[in-house]
């Protein structure tokens, strides 16, 4: 009986990983944050394991989705501050100019190693021309 | 006995929250309150919130 009860809150857990994870993904928020989920069983585990107060493992269930609904409803939602006009590259356009295309060379927080800065040049042509 | 109280102090923290997340998707508030239920509560408010379009959605979904 309590291995039944065991599996199922598991697949009660797993459905409610399953439903954080596509609400946070609506909302434009990364769904990995949905496995945070995984700390209270972690806390009843260890709980049970040291056989420690009941109280602790009747209430970790319930302390991490909270404080994750409550972090969710007042933090801002990306997907809702989208253009939804804009071409598909362009919808997070006022959060910044899209630098995905940029060369790593042009980011001036990014280091690259100095023999690929002149890749193409004059210099690249000679070295390939004298392997081959 | 003791499941079904920590079951309803939950609902009591969580219903504001619940209640703006459902005000800002553009669904009807009422999925906040079926956290009131104890134990199956919490994951039917989850899947309709999961499952259901929200109507402010600015691509519809």
């Amino acid at each position: 009986m309590p291995l039944m009860h065991g599996l199922l809150n598991l697949v009660m857990l797993a459905v409610t990983i399953w439903c954080y994870w596509r609400i946070l993904g609506r909302a434009g928020i990364s769904g990995w944050w949905a496995y945070l989920m995984l700390l209270s069983l972690a806390v009843v585990f260890l709980d049970s394991f040291i056989r420690g107060p009941a109280i602790v493992s009747l209430l970790a269930p319930y302390i991490v989705p909270a404080i994750l609904i409550w972090v969710f409803a007042f933090k801002h939602w990306p997907s809702f501050e989208a253009d939804q006009n804009a071409d598909d590259n362009r919808r997070f356009a006022q959060q910044g100019r899209d630098q995905r295309d940029d060369m790593p060379s042009q980011d001036p927080h990014r280091t690259v190693n100095p023999s690929f800065m002149n890749l193409g040049g004059p210099e690249s042509a000679r070295r390939r021309k004298g392997k081959s | 006995m003791p499941l079904i109280v920590a079951s309803l102090i939950f609902a009591l923290v969580v219903i504001y929250p619940l209640w703006r997340i459902c005000d800002r998707a553009g669904l009807p508030k009422w999925p906040a309150f079926t956290v009131f239920i104890p134990i199956i509560g919490p994951p039917i408010v989850a899947y309709l919130l999961a499952f259901s379009r929200w109507p402010n959605h600015p691509f519809g979904r």
